[in-house]
């Protein structure tokens, strides 16, 4: 199952009045879209009010949402036409950002494009991605392959199975202890920089 | 107990490898137990780096903002599908033996429905006539068991073996009849056993609804003369409008109602359910309120 089926079960739920479904879908796309207003208003509070009043419209405007693009390709869209209304009522001048949204994520999902690509944020995405790899590497072969084949060769569960041998519970199991693993170590080095500095 | 579950359920649900219905349960354990938001994040931002796309920006507190757009969604309206919209049919169903809905209302309505629906519920428990074609206790009663599923089969037992000594002593001559509905809480399996695989009630599904309808929202609600939480479900086809309350009670009993006072007659069935009380009202037929609570499923796990 692709990204864009997760979202449109999430985004269905939402259609069904369940507003719990909206915040994980903001939990998964507030990065991007705080980044993506902030390249317009150049200011991280400012794009965080930008960024919220985006997703606000988005929900608004839900109830119209058909699924004839990826979720992220229309909350792309509302982003950006909010931070260029945001800019023309305060007098100042959209940035010329103009390019597609499908365009966007295509770059975003091929390219590893990512609207917050400033230095200390690619600082940070390398840091995290070293802890990853040190998570990882802790990790039993058969948590390792389960994780590795999901996340980075992007399988889904039952071709997992296929692969490794196992039943489709199993592949499951092993992918969540697999984050579960990762999700504490994180922490732990998290936690342990805290109290080194 | 259940923690673990839950969290492997996000974790399929990262990977779209979760089913709708399992998706809904999901939500509503979120809603009690935040940390599951906080894992539902760390393994989006995990997944995104694996995949080069980056993490969240310094100095952003990923979960302040979601609050915060969450606080601002909060007094928005419900979002409802439009496609429900046109799978309205003004005849109603033609099935022979689901019983149709013929009432005109507009969307609208449905918010003002669905509160004119907790009001009467509210009021009705209020009141001496509840009793009238009603079996259930008039006394609130104190809730001293739970319903547990044990290797498939529901069963009634204490909540603690403090509450079951204390009601022998109250009630020992009643003990012998109680016992043989109460499963004990002390392990009935020695070591070499298997240990029998407990589910609670996670959650509650409608197994049957009027074509056409659909659930349009999911409201809590803190009713004083309770003491409890009710779950209030609002279903609609976007012209008729009923309501499902769901709330836990020791009472027992079936009741059977209809009022009138506006341009349609208000119906009501309740009967209880492994500890809950289901109650089924609005201006729809009685036989659909009858209908829909008979249909009312529990979720385990």
């Amino acid at each position: 199952m692709k990204q864009q089926d997760v979202d449109q079960l999430l985004v269905t739920q939402v259609q069904k009045g369940d507003k719990r479904a909206f915040d994980l879908l903001v939990l998964k796309y507030q990065s991007r879209i705080i980044a993506l207003t902030n390249r317009f208003v150049k200011d991280r509070m400012e794009a965080e009010d930008v960024a919220q009043d985006a997703f606000v419209r988005a929900y608004r405007a839900l109830v119209n949402f058909r699924g004839e693009s990826s979720f992220y390709t229309w909350l792309y869209r509302i982003a950006v036409n909010t931070a260029k209304n945001y800019l023309v009522a305060k007098g100042r001048r959209p940035p010329m950002l103009d390019f597609d949204a499908e365009e966007a994520e295509q770059l975003f999902q091929q390219q590893g494009l990512t609207e917050h690509a400033t230095p200390e944020g690619e600082l940070v995405r390398v840091q995290v991605q070293q802890q990853l790899n040190r998570a990882m590497e802790g990790l039993s072969d058969g948590l390792k392959q389960a994780i590795i084949l999901r996340e980075v060769d992007g399988l889904c569960y039952e071709e997992i199975a296929e692969v490794m041998g196992t039943p489709i519970g199993t592949v499951r199991s092993r992918i969540y202890r697999a984050r579960e693993t990762i999700a504490r170590q994180l922490e732990e080095e998290s936690d342990y920089a805290k109290t080194a500095l | 107990m259940q923690k673990q579950p839950f969290d492997e359920q996000l974790s399929a649900l990262v990977d779209g490898e979760l089913s709708a219905e399992a998706v809904v349960a999901l939500l509503a354990e979120i809603e009690h137990k935040p940390e599951l938001r906080t894992r539902w994040l760390q393994y989006q931002n995990h997944y995104s780096v694996q995949k080069g796309e980056g993490t969240p920006p310094p100095r952003v507190d990923a979960m302040t903002f979601a609050d915060r757009v969450a606080g601002s969604i909060e007094t928005e309206p419900t979002v409802l599908s439009p496609g429900s919209r046109i799978q309205v049919s003004d005849t109603g169903l033609e099935s022979e033996q689901q019983p149709v809905v013929t009432v005109k209302r507009r969307w609208s309505w449905v918010p003002l429905a669905a509160a004119a629906s907790l009001a009467v519920f509210s009021f009705l428990l209020l009141q001496p006539q509840w009793q009238e074609n009603s079996s259930f206790t008039q006394q609130q009663v104190a809730i001293s068991t739970e319903w547990v599923e044990v290797d498939g089969h529901w069963v009634e037992r204490w909540i603690n073996p403090q509450q079951r000594d204390h009601a022998y002593l109250l009630r020992h001559d009643e003990h012998a009849r109680h016992r043989a509905a109460l499963v004990s809480t002390a392990p009935q399996a020695s070591a070499d056993e298997a240990v029998p695989v407990e589910k609670h009630i996670v959650g509650w599904r409608l197994g049957w609804l009027p074509e056409g309808f659909r659930e349009v929202e999911t409201l809590q609600h803190q009713i004083p003369v309770m003491g409890g939480v009710v779950t209030h479900r609002v279903l609609s086809n976007g012209e008729a409008v009923f309501s499902v309350f769901i709330e836990r009670t020791a009472e027992k009993g079936v009741s059977e109602r209809q009022m009138s006072g506006s341009e349609q007659p208000v119906n009501l069935y309740s009967h209880s359910l492994l500890g809950h009380r289901i109650t089924v009202l609005g201006e729809v037929p009685a036989d659909v309120v009858k209908a829909v609570a008979l249909s009312v499923e529990v979720v385990s796990g």
